[in-house]
């Protein structure tokens, strides 16, 4: 009896799983191959979206009738992309199937789906944090006949940093411009001031007296300003905008990782100051994650932020609607560097998906002009195709303006960037606190870093 | 009927085919995903293809690894003040729930209502009562005049894994609460009024009737919530995210990380196992400290 009780869970636990998982790909699921992409450039820089030649063919060849997406957090908070989802089903006749994700859950669940070699899902939304790593494991299907020199001139300078060993493995959904100011016209005018800081300095005098005690009870009411210390890539990035500023970018000095640069030291100075010294931001910015700080500013706790621009949205929709101004963050020196960090979001191909053809026509449409053009209009999210900011709907997008001030962005994408991200947020803290020195907690995070890199 | 089938299916054999099934399941949902865990934990992805290295991944885990023995002493820090305090409460209240009289049903309630709450909403929930710029507990400690200026809970250079430890234990008291006082009702009157007889005080009752009895509801309420508390994540990952530093990073957000954020699955599989041998540790160490076998 124990004999045949070990033998059948043996046998379930190596027999099932070897027939659950594995998939071969038919010469039917090969049939992307006859589709003809180019020219590519005028292809999706068209008013209308225009199918590559054959693409219907290769669909139906492939038998595909419906994707599944997988999308970061719910849909009803993406309206842009339902729209592109229902443009892509009119032109194809494929439907889509968007499966809503919280973000902290999107490796959890899609890591085991290509462990298993799964093909439940055809395209994955990615990230910095992912990108490399599903790459590096070869889940992800390179997608280089969706792109050549032509097609990437119609995209900022950042989509070329998403090349791999000379490949490409995503195309873009959108790329949120991190350093946007966002301020409270009415806390400034009682503060004195009709315009927002230009400068650092003028920014810190300026906070200064926008931290208030307005009912003199020991509790500061009204903060000058508030950053996020924490979350997965937030406290990195808060030090690098920092230091972008001051000439210097930590993910790529001469080609390495540098945190303890001394520019990136007087960065986390600067904010430690901010914190410490001048007291003009919540003590509590080391557990300040993701969308905190917004909270914040539109709650009326915080007359200067500096944050992605979908603030721009939920400001719109707020009790605050009529009483906020975005500008863009202020430069070290008036005539210094004003280089943001662009967070870019794209659509890469599962290598387990059968239904490939269809996946790579989803792909050319959703950074095509009239898919980023809604992006941008409906969901207020940056986009990395050039075009879209001339459609006469972008142009009255409030923020408009200050994006066509932007001349300089970057967009890093490296192995064992999380890693990195990680440790220089838990030193930044340690700084923040008063545990360690900014030169001694960045010293710190950067022996972390060449261990990482292998330095 | 029963004697045709003994015939047919030897040695319970009938009994062992209906629950198959249920084992077949069994087997895939839990024993495949354990023992390819456990495959994992001896390999190194690091350069994205998966390669045998032995014991390798437990070796750098044990000698190698300063952070791993930092964390694990955040996460028995974590266990012990928070299923600690969590007793202490579940006790008092308890034992209160169990001498009133009136109002028993709704007072049983109240104290259960945290139970109900999701774990990450009670995170979430926690997170905006600790804030603090807007922070209830900061308004209401100021208003009582304990505090001068409010206190940014989440952010202290020391004793942020204490709050950690007790938002824990608001979330767990209702569970000991409920075991103890299941325990607590299978403690005969007679005993107590013997006792009083012989003119002994609450605290002789408690000491020489109550907590005797009471230690396999203790062992057993106490041992389940500190397992549960050794693996929980939303409380750290919501409230601080392992922060401020790395002052309340614990054995389980290194995992996550290591898996989903690292993604690197061998070494996450191994510390995977560790933190499920250190779990059966714990099961033997509180059976060994909380004997229940004398209780005749």
């Amino acid at each position: 009896m124990k004999k045949n009780l070990i033998f059948i869970l043996v046998a379930v636990a190596f027999v099932v799983p070897a027939f659950a998982t594995g998939t071969t790909e038919t010469p039917a699921a090969q049939s992307y191959a006859t589709i003809q992409w180019s020219p590519i450039a005028e292809r999706i820089t068209a008013e209308t979206y225009q199918l590559p030649k054959g693409a219907k063919e290769a669909i139906a060849a492939e038998g595909t009738k419906k994707l599944v997406i997988y999308n970061w957090g719910d849909l009803s908070f993406d309206p842009a992309t339902v729209e592109n989802g229902k443009m892509f089903t009119q032109l194809t006749g494929v439907e889509i199937e968007f499966v809503g994700t919280p973000d902290e859950q999107m490796m959890p669940k899609l890591q085991p789906l290509f462990m298993a070699k799964s093909d439940a899902v055809d395209i994955v939304p990615l990230d910095a944090t992912n990108y490399r790593a599903f790459t590096s494991r070869d889940w992800l299907m390179q997608v280089d006949m969706l792109w050549d020199e032509a097609a990437l001139n119609e995209f900022q300078t950042g989509a070329r940093n998403l090349i791999i060993n000379g490949h490409h493995y995503s195309t873009p959904q959108v790329a949120r411009v991190t350093d946007i100011m966002y301020y409270r016209p009415s806390m400034l005018k009682a503060a004195g001031y009709t315009n927002p800081p230009a400068t650092l300095d003028e920014f810190v005098e300026m906070t200064k007296k926008l931290t208030l005690d307005k009912n003199k009870d020991g509790s500061i009411d009204q903060w000058g300003y508030a950053f996020r210390a924490s979350g997965v890539l937030d406290g990195a990035e808060i030090v690098k905008s920092i230091a972008l500023l001051y000439g210097v970018n930590p993910d790529n000095v001469n080609g390495k990782v540098k945190y303890n640069a001394p520019e990136v030291v007087r960065a986390v100075d600067f904010l430690v100051k901010l914190r410490n010294e001048y007291k003009v931001v919540p003590p509590g910015v080391t557990a300040y994650q993701h969308g905190d700080v917004a909270d914040f500013f539109l709650s009326g706790n915080v007359a200067i932020v500096i944050d992605p621009t979908y603030l721009y949205a939920r400001c719109m929709e707020s009790s605050i609607k009529d009483d906020f101004g975005v500008a863009l963050a202020p430069r070290a020196k008036k005539d210094g560097p004003s280089t943001v960090i662009q967070n870019w979001n794209g659509w890469g191909i599962s290598t387990y998906s059968k239904n490939k053809a269809a996946a790579l026509v989803f792909l050319d449409m959703y950074r095509s002009y009239p898919a980023q053009v809604r992006e941008f209009v409906l969901e207020n999210n940056e986009v990395l195709l050039k075009k879209a900011y001339q459609h006469p709907e972008a142009k009255k997008i409030g923020y408009s303006s200050v994006l066509s001030q932007i001349t300089d962005t970057v967009i890093d994408v490296y192995p064992g960037q999380g890693e990195v991200y990680k440790a220089v947020i838990a030193e930044f803290q340690n700084a923040l606190i008063g545990k360690k020195t900014p030169q001694a907690a960045m010293d710190d995070a950067q022996k972390q870093i060449d261990k990482i890199m292998g330095y | 009927m029963k004697t045709n089938k003994k015939q047919i299916l030897k040695d319970g054999q009938f009994g062992f085919l209906l629950i198959l099934p249920s084992l077949l399941l069994l087997a895939m949902i839990v024993i495949f995903p354990v023992i390819h865990v456990c495959i994992l934990s001896f390999m190194n992805d690091a350069g994205g293809k998966f390669v045998w290295i032995g014991f390798r991944n437990y070796k750098s885990i044990l000698f190698d690894d300063p952070k791993f023995w930092a964390y694990f002493l955040n996460s028995i820090k974590y266990v012990v003040f928070g299923i600690g305090s969590a007793f202490i409460v579940g006790l008092i209240v308890a034992l209160s729930l169990n001498t009133i009289t009136r109002f028993k049903g709704i007072s049983r309630t109240i104290a259960l209502w945290a139970w109900a709450v999701p774990p990450v909403i009670a995170s979430l929930m926690w997170k905006w009562l600790l804030n603090d710029t807007n922070g209830a507990l900061n308004y209401l400690l100021m208003q009582a005049g304990i505090l001068k200026n409010p206190v940014p809970w989440l952010s202290l250079p020391t004793g942020t894994m204490l709050i950690l430890s007790q938002v824990h234990a608001w979330t767990s008291i209702p569970f000991i609460m409920v075991i103890l006082l299941a325990g607590l009702q299978t403690i005969p009157a007679d005993l107590y009024e013997v006792a009083s007889i012989d003119g002994a005080g609450s605290l002789q009752k408690f000491k020489i009737i109550t907590f005797p009895l009471l230690r396999p509801s203790i062992l057993t309420s106490v041992m389940i919530s500190a397992i549960f508390a050794f693996r929980t994540f939303d409380i750290v990952f919501t409230l601080t995210g392992g922060g401020p530093g790395e002052s309340t990073e614990m054995l389980v957000t290194y995992v996550y990380n290591m898996a989903f954020v690292f993604v690197r699955l061998g070494y996450a599989a191994a510390l995977s196992v560790l933190m499920v041998i250190i779990s059966m540790l714990m099961v033997f160490l509180f059976v060994t400290i909380i004997p229940t076998k004398d209780l005749s």
